[in-house]
């Protein structure tokens, strides 16, 4: 049963939905929904399996409202990047590959007291210190070298661990999704292998569309909102993008092989094995989960620990240097949420896989110094393009299951990337736009040009003309360290 | 591919395999359209890469599933080290005993076995021996292989691609005439 799902199925429901009908493909429970302009839908025409991952994710059992695709949307394994899929806990299903390697790989934007005129003078020195105190590449190991007790207080504590063991500030924690980690998680369930991969990178980077950036504001979008969030013209910001490094990549790669059995055992029928997945309330599905929010508590962990070290950094330049956390936001996660579906509230299990939560304000689940404006959404550009301070609301609630997008969405391959771009030539059009980027390699930079991105102007667009997000601030980087 | 001959069929697994596929890309990450040597370690593995939006997708071939085995644990480091299979030596070597519960299943465990070493371990692999694998009447198999090469050295390896895991999605084992054929997804 592969779902072969043409361009010609979609029905236009607005400027920017589309609708794939549930008779489209056999065995779809719910229809398809993506969110896209009619300039980024020819992405998505270049980029056909999109349909068919849509398609299949709105197969699985238990799903409701719609199988979403964000208009960053771009063909990934299983699920789409850029999927939206929420499944009732009563009788619907978890599925790891819902969520993918890369757990809680999310983003984090750091305010500051610095002006950009006085960091740009130093950028060059900035971004080489950088990414000599930030470990980063594959096979990266962290300067941290994390006991058994101090992975099992990732694991279980997130940025919580991270601020106790000094690794930041109370407020730190308070400004994440989750408050920094995912309460009640049971690390026993993270196997072996996961804490051998997860022990020596706990504290870097990583590789591939991580980074480490260094942005200025460069226009206030919404004044209100730009003041609660502490954004000022000018004003030096920090963005870091990582996530759950190995341990991650292990907690998925041991519950796939898991969740492949899981189907057979409940006799679950899809069109894609990757999609493998269990009963949410399964000792299979119980056990994912509980291994997932480990590794998301890790993820925020990590990018805690990034964080002090980004400040010393920053100290030893600019001796009065301040950095605040504005807000960090999972991309890659499954949650448990309650939300109203056709009137009818439910407890879902909302998967984000490369898409951004975008509760509105006055939500419970958001810090109270942002409740009166909704929850920051950080929206990170490619290299050297804009990125965006965006706000949640209510209409996000009603058309995305409370979700907007995650950033550019690629339009290339990697190796359609290396054929069309030199790493030279990106860094010297980088640097020609004052643009300073240092890598661990010149393919490693051709494979993430910016030609190789949707653009993220057009992509906030979408999400702001349809009110699931709104645009607070934008963002240009002056310099980025990337693995 | 013990002899070197150029056996493999081009037109094989355009049946089901190409069906519904983005256009196939040969030899994205080396020279060759197929692979005959990989220089210093003169592994015979064949494989080709296919064009994958976000992730490196391969086919890796053999006249026997072993040889199919070999050429997709090849195939890995190939994506991992860019290309440049040729910079690792066959120091040291590794022996594996996995089993599961079906062919693509091993696969899928033993591949994801070569990554945990070389995260863990710092392990490279350029060639690969698989002695047998064994399918029993229940459907579960066996492999038995050993992996030879050395340790990660950042002087001597370039680590172009960060492999973050192996995926079930599109995976496919065929068997058609004499050569076995293996689809593998990678995300990276």
């Amino acid at each position: 049963m592969r779902s072969n799902v043409s361009i010609k199925d979609f029905s236009k429901i607005n400027e920017y939905t589309w609708e794939i009908p549930k008779n489209a493909a056999e065995g779809m429970r719910v229809p398809g929904r993506l969110f896209v302009s009619e300039k980024l839908l020819k992405d998505v025409k270049n980029d056909a399996d999109v349909l068919n991952q849509i398609s299949n994710v709105a197969t699985m059992p238990g799903i409701v409202h719609y199988s979403m695709a964000m208009p960053d949307v771009h063909t990934g394994y299983g699920f789409p990047i850029g999927g939206v899929a929420g499944f009732n806990v009563d009788d619907g299903v978890i599925s790891p590959g819902g969520v993918g390697f890369d757990i809680n790989c999310g983003v984090r934007l750091l305010r500051s007291n610095l002006h950009v005129d006085d960091v740009r003078v130093h950028i060059r020195d900035l971004i080489e210190a950088l990414f000599r105190d930030v470990p980063s590449g594959v096979g990266s190991k962290g300067r941290l070298k994390a006991s058994d007790k101090e992975l099992d207080g990732a694991f279980q504590l997130g940025s919580r661990w991270a601020v106790e063991a000094g690794y930041g500030v109370k407020e730190d924690a308070e400004n994440c999704e989750e408050n920094g980690y995912i309460d009640g998680t049971d690390p026993s369930k993270v196997s072996h292998k996961a804490r051998q991969r997860g022990r020596p990178q706990l504290g870097t980077l990583g590789s591939g569309n991580h980074f480490l950036e260094v942005q200025y504001v460069d226009e206030i979008l919404d004044e209100h909102a730009a003041r609660v969030f502490g954004l000022e013209k000018g004003m030096i910001t920090v963005m870091i993008h990582c996530g759950s490094r190995g341990a991650g990549h292990q907690v998925c790669t041991d519950f796939i092989s898991v969740f492949e059995r899981a189907v057979k055992k409940y006799n679950i029928s899809l069109p894609d094995k990757q999609l493998g997945c269990a009963p949410i309330n399964s000792p299979e599905g119980q056990d994912y989960f509980a291994a997932m929010c480990a590794a998301a508590n890790y993820a925020w962990a990590n990018r805690q620990v990034i964080t002090h070290w980004v400040r010393e950094t920053f100290s030893r330049f600019f001796k009065d240097a301040e950095l605040g956390l504005v807000y960090d936001v999972c991309h890659n996660i499954a949650k448990i949420e309650d939300h109203v579906v056709g009137g009818e509230k439910m407890r879902l299990c909302v998967h984000r896989k490369g898409a951004t939560r975008a509760f509105p304000a006055g939500s419970p689940d958001i810090p109270a110094r942002y409740g009166d404006v909704g929850q920051p959404i950080i929206i990170p550009g490619s290299m050297g393009t804009a990125s965006y301070m965006l706000r949640g609301s209510e209409d996000a609630m009603k058309l995305t299951l409370g979700s907007t997008c995650h950033g550019s969405g690629r339009v290339m391959s990697r190796s359609a990337a290396k054929r069309k771009f030199y790493g030279e030539n990106v860094l010297r059009d980088l640097r020609a736009k004052n643009i300073f980027v240092k890598a661990t390699s010149n393919s490693m930079i051709a494979e993430e040009a910016p030609g190789v991105y949707k653009s993220s102007d057009e992509v906030v667009d979408v999400v702001d003309g349809l009110g699931i997000s709104l645009k607070v601030a934008r963002m240009l980087p002056i310099g980025v360290a990337k693995g | 591919m013990t002899d070197g001959s150029p056996s493999v069929p081009r037109t094989f697994g355009s049946q089901d395999l190409t069906k519904a596929e983005p256009s196939v890309v040969p030899r994205t990450f080396g020279s060759q359209d197929l692979k005959e040597d990989v220089g210093s370690m003169k592994q015979k593995a064949a494989y080709e890469f296919v064009d994958h939006m976000a992730d490196v997708k391969f086919r890796a071939f053999g006249r026997t599933i072993e040889e199919c085995f070999e050429s997709a644990g090849t195939a890995l480091f190939d994506v991992m080290l860019d290309g440049r299979l040729d910079t690792v030596e066959g120091r040291s070597e590794r022996t594996f005993e996995l089993s599961s519960g079906s062919l693509e299943l091993l696969l899928y465990e033993w591949l994801s076995e070569l990554l945990y070493c070389f995260e863990v371990e710092g392990l490279l692999f350029g060639r690969f021996e698989v002695e047998c694998i064994k399918e029993d009447t229940e459907g579960d198999c066996t492999l038995r292989c050993t992996g030879f090469g050395e340790q990660f050295n950042d002087r001597v390896h370039k680590i172009g691609v960060h492999v973050k895991g192996i995926t079930l999605h599109e995976m496919e084992i065929k068997h058609a005439g004499d050569v076995f054929v293996a689809q593998v997804v990678v995300d990276t």
